[in-house]
């Protein structure tokens, strides 16, 4: 009976992990299928490996310009996401002053304000600075609105970095400073990778922002050139569109499979103390 | 070590940039909406004062209405999904699979990390009738169960239940991940005393396991309102809020209104409206934990 | 034999623009731009070959005379550009208008300019936004008919009537009489403030090899019409490809059966609430009962409502459908070899045909079209203000209607050398010279707020959740509240 069960379960896991890695596998391949494969039933698997799909990616949907663009904006974001939490997070969690608390509770509120609720005032901002329709635009918008869940989680970490290690290093003569970069950074590896990698998933994976504060075409980001490219030749081009799609997935696969074992960790420990 | 702590300076420097930065581009733009709420026409061209009459008009437009209830829907479906079914998996996970423990994770996880946009154009062809049978179709087809063969995403009777869906493939695998942390923590010797007193696994994992997961179950809960009151990307990139009106969440709701329709201040409302209940709700749950705490 | 096309081309758009208003003015339009435009078609009737060789003439004269017309700027300066349709297509309704682009860049080197694709249903969010931030681009394509109102009121796009002759050449000039006249139309105010895309019929397209080898016929009454779908469904083969994605094919079919029922401008007056008219009357509820049968007896196959336009032309193109109802904005693609794999002989094309026993007879029904492009090209106020674009603008509109014909779109601008159709451009060419009774797309003369009733309904129409009773009712609730008062 207990047998069954156990039996059941596995059956159960393993039906699981196939619907969640089917659909990115069936993606793959059918990024190397020919136009003419379309037409037959869609869970064939491909003839041949047909990487001019990826070719035909490259020039059309200038996938060049748009993995530079968002790599640059992507990679700035996330330093300066990660710094500034982190700088704020340890300041309100372990340093002693009379407004942690409402800072603290002021930052956090910024989690549950929806992006498309900013976006008038904040176009409005970016023009007033001039600062529309440039990279820099951009990075400064997704580093505001990263902010608040980064700094959240990373209050996570430093609540339950023992005070003991922060006394002793006091006592060897550290200054705060030191404190911070000897003790709270290395202690908190796991949370930076954590915010990093979610802060890098987000802006790598947002449409409407890049959308709404950037219209040139040499400043386009990664999503919104996807989406006018399936737009544009989705219905047609299946072959192409399946290849830019998994380019633009490659980057943030990757980054996660490279870290995934931290990141895991991180976001429920984060998390769960927090 | 206090001189140390309270070094007003220190605290300045590290507060400082994260402050100026999220008050200038998040919280005034925030309080900007809020301001904008009392106002009819398009900023800088043809705003007036209006005083509450956007708060008022909420309460008789239809489209309003109904879009609140299809948001309503989404949450409990897909927002309760996330966290029910992100519970059981890592329980299964937990109990069910110890060999292969990580790779399941980053399996399960995996999702989580693809663009809305390239899932939306997945699964619209995962889930495509015309011109050809998309997997799900074709399947169907194989199987002979040519009856259930139709346009999921076109078709006002499974169109929200597919964005539900997909939406549900993106995101368990974010609370599974974060569940599966609080399992870890608990403590194996209260459940192996249990076990010894002749429990059951799944009076075990009821009696015990549950109520230690209580403060993750929270986090999860809080961040599952959030994510599926603000959800935009997947309803817009899968069927456009359509067919009719059967998909249009409060969110599309806002953003049409505030930007085809020209009724900037009574989008804000709408948008304002929804912050308000995600606040409502997330403190609801948070000073319901407090209490039972205590 | 070489004709002069370029004269026949000019007489139809005057033509067209005659019948544009005497058909709305039957219809009681009274908005005095109708009837500014009105007289404007009667001299161009009159006038038609006079007014050919005088209008070349002129043209050529404002090209010559540009260079002192407005002195050149020759600040940096980057022309923006928001359009739905992609400029790298060279199928697409822009291509010619970066053709002008580059060529003018070339010998301006301080000029440079920049083009956006939005997506059709986001360019007006785009706008607005653009709009609160006095960023309006120099030149975007927008939706005609009353969407533009919103622009109009506030003060966002130039006023074509009264300061496009600013950039140095007159609008008489550049765009044809009947292309002038039929932005009347579509226009609720005394001015127009946009300029035409390019000339349009829309109608059914069929795959004339596939009729062939059935032995079909093209039908000559909308019970034949029917009958032939019920023929084509029956030999396997999915009668119509609709992009009901796109929603506005659903509600064509309502247009079409009402128009042909009643008379070309029924749909345009219930949409006001004109000459009491409303879509409560029993000819809506009766047309949407036979749209919404089109769609449930599976003439428009599965999941309708989920293609999008560049579906529907795939499944027409490869013999999945034996028919599908769309524009001539197609035209380019047709001559396209590459996309079109019929190849261009096999493609015919008819205009729905008339209801037996109707109002309307047959004859008049075969020369009731919606000519209008739906698609207007505004140029955007504050930008046009600073006067550092009228020298390209000039560049462009006194040879647009040459590089539109050269990229096989029919241009609606004055065009000064010869062309030669094609075969599916003859057929348009001569569709337009028939089309005599033309009309306004369904949704043109609606509020914003009617519009989206009237599209976001048509999917569950279609599908059948919802009768078409409803989808009358709720149609005529929400225009009168804007017209009620009228």
């Amino acid at each position: 009976m207990a047998k069954l069960g156990r039996g059941i379960l596995k059956f159960l896991i393993v039906a699981l992990l196939v619907i969640d890695l089917y659909p990115i596998i069936w993606l793959i391949l059918s990024s190397f299928k020919r136009e003419a494969e379309f037409i037959k039933p869609m869970y064939m698997l491909p003839e041949g490996l047909h990487w001019q799909n990826y070719s035909v990616a490259i020039s059309q949907a200038h996938l060049g310009t748009l993995f530079k663009n968002t790599m640059i904006v992507t990679c700035t974001s996330i330093v300066f996401v990660w710094l500034l939490s982190a700088t704020a997070a340890f300041a309100v969690t372990k340093m002693k002053w009379k407004w942690s608390r409402l800072a603290l509770n002021y930052i956090t509120m910024g989690m549950f304000i929806p992006a498309f609720v900013l976006l008038l005032p904040q176009f409005l901002l970016l023009q007033k600075t001039h600062l529309l329709n440039s990279l820099a635009g951009l990075i400064v918008i997704f580093i505001s609105t990263s902010i608040p869940m980064s700094f959240y989680l990373l209050t996570g970490f430093y609540k339950y970095l023992p005070d003991e290690i922060l006394e002793a290093a006091v006592m060897d003569g550290c200054d705060i400073y030191r404190c911070f970069v000897r003790i709270a950074i290395p202690l908190s590896l796991n949370g930076a990778v954590t915010v990093v990698m979610l802060a890098f998933v987000n802006i790598w994976n947002d449409l409407l922002i890049s959308q709404t504060f950037v219209s040139s075409n040499t400043n386009k980001m990664l999503q919104v050139g996807l989406a006018s490219f399936i737009d544009d030749r989705g219905n047609r081009d299946w072959g192409p569109t399946f290849a830019t799609i998994c380019a633009a997935i490659v980057p943030t696969l990757a980054l996660y499979l490279i870290l995934n074992r931290k990141i895991i960790d991180g976001l429920s420990a984060g998390a769960v103390k927090g | 070590m206090e001189r140390v702590l309270r070094d007003k300076k220190a605290i300045l420097l590290f507060m400082l940039p994260a402050m100026l930065v999220y008050t200038i581009f998040v919280f005034f733009p925030m309080c900007q909406s809020v301001y904008f709420t009392f106002f009819e026409g398009t900023p800088n061209v043809d705003f007036e004062f209006v005083g509450l009459e956007n708060y008022a008009k909420l309460f008789h437009d239809v489209d309003f209405k109904e879009s609140f209830l299809i948001t309503m829907q989404y949450f409990l479906v897909t927002g309760g999904g996330w966290v029910i079914l992100g519970l059981v998996v890592a329980l299964m996970l937990q109990y069910g699979m110890k060999r292969f423990s990580n790779l399941s994770r980053t399996i399960a996880y995996l999702p989580v990390v693809i663009p809305g946009v390239a899932a939306a154009a997945l699964f619209s062809k995962v889930l495509e009738v015309t011109p050809t049978y998309g997997l799900v179709n074709s399947l169907l087809d194989a199987l002979g169960l040519e009856q259930f063969i139709r346009g999921w995403t076109g078709d006002s009777a499974t169109a929200m239940w597919m964005v539900c869906l997909v939406d549900l493939w993106k995101g368990i695998g974010y609370y599974t991940v974060i569940f599966y942390a609080g399992l870890v923590n608990v403590p194996t010797e209260l459940e192996e005393a249990a076990r010894i007193d002749g429990a059951g696994r799944l009076t075990v994992i009821w009696k015990i396991v549950l109520p230690l997961l209580k403060p993750v179950t929270v986090m999860c809960v809080v961040l599952a309102i959030m994510n599926s009151l603000k959800v935009y990307d997947m309803p817009v990139v899968l069927t456009d809020g359509g067919p009719g009106r059967t998909t249009t969440v409060l969110s599309i709701y806002m953003y049409k209104t505030a930007f085809t329709k020209w009724q900037y201040g009574y989008g804000s409302t709408i948008a304002v409206v929804l912050l308000l209940l995600i606040l409502v709700l997330t403190q609801a749950v948070m000073r319901f934990e407090r209490k039972s705490e205590k | 034999m070489k004709r002069n096309k370029r004269v026949l081309a000019i007489w139809l758009a005057a033509a067209l623009g005659i019948s544009t208003l005497t058909g709305c003015a039957g219809g009681g339009n009274d908005s005095s731009g109708a009837s500014d435009g009105n007289s404007a078609g009667e001299t161009a009737e009159t006038e038609t070959t006079a007014d050919t060789t005088e209008t070349t003439e002129t043209a050529d004269a404002a090209q010559t005379e540009s260079a002192d017309a407005a002195a050149y700027d020759d600040t940096p300066y980057t022309f923006k550009v928001i359009s739905e349709n992609s400029p790298d297509d060279p199928t697409s309704d822009v291509y010619a208008i970066k053709l002008a682009l580059d060529d003018y860049k070339k010998e301006h080197p301080n000029f440079d300019y920049e083009f956006e694709v939005v997506k059709k249903y986001d360019i007006a969010s785009k706008i607005a936004i653009l709009i609160s931030s006095n960023d309006v681009p120099d030149l975007f394509t927008y939706e005609d008919g009353t969407s533009l109102d919103a622009l109009i009121e506030r003060d966002a796009i130039v006023n074509i009537s009264e300061d496009f002759s600013r950039i140095g050449v007159e609008l008489e000039d550049v765009v044809l009489p009947g292309a002038i006249s039929s932005k009347h139309v579509l226009s609720n105010y005394e001015d127009i403030y946009s300029l035409p895309m390019q000339l349009t019929t829309n109608g059914v397209w069929y795959n004339k090899q596939m009729f062939a080898e059935h032995g079909w016929n093209v039908p000559t009454t909308w019970q034949e019409f029917q009958d032939l779908c019920v023929d084509i469904k029956e030999a396997g083969i999915q009668p119509l490809a609709c992009n009901g994605a796109d929603k506005w094919p659903i509600t064509r079919w309502i247009m079409l059966y009402a128009d042909r029922m009643e008379g070309e401008n029924v749909h345009l007056d219930a949409s006001q609430n004109k000459n009491g008219r409303s879509f409560r009357d029993p000819i809506f509820v009766e047309a949407a009962t036979e749209a919404q049968k089109m769609f449930q007896n599976g003439y428009f196959g599965e999941g309708f409502n989920t293609v999008e336009a560049s579906t529907q032309y795939q499944m027409f193109l490869t013999g999945q459908t034996a028919m599908m109802y769309s524009g001539s904005w197609l035209l380019a693609t047709w001559t396209d070899p590459e996309v079109n794999t019929l190849g261009e002989e096999n493609i015919g094309y008819f205009i729905p045909p008339g209801i037996e026993g109707s109002q309307v007879d047959m004859d008049r029904a075969s020369k009731m079209d919606d000519l209008s492009c739906a698609t207007a090209l505004c140029l955007g106020k504050e930008k046009f203000e600073t006067g550092k674009t009228h020298d390209f603008l000039r560049y462009l509109f006194t040879t647009l209607g040459d590089r539109q014909s050269e990229v096989g779109i029919m241009t609606p601008y004055v065009t000064t050398e010869e062309l030669e159709y094609s075969p599916t451009q003859q057929i348009i060419v001569d569709q337009l010279q028939e089309s005599l009774y033309p009309t306004l797309w369904f949704e043109a003369k609606m509020d914003s707020a009617s519009t989206d009733v009237a599209l976001e309904n048509a999917q569950l129409l279609a599908e059948g959740t919802m009768t078409p009773e409803e989808y009358c009712e709720r149609l005529a609730s929400s225009v009168d509240e804007s017209f009620l008062a009228e």
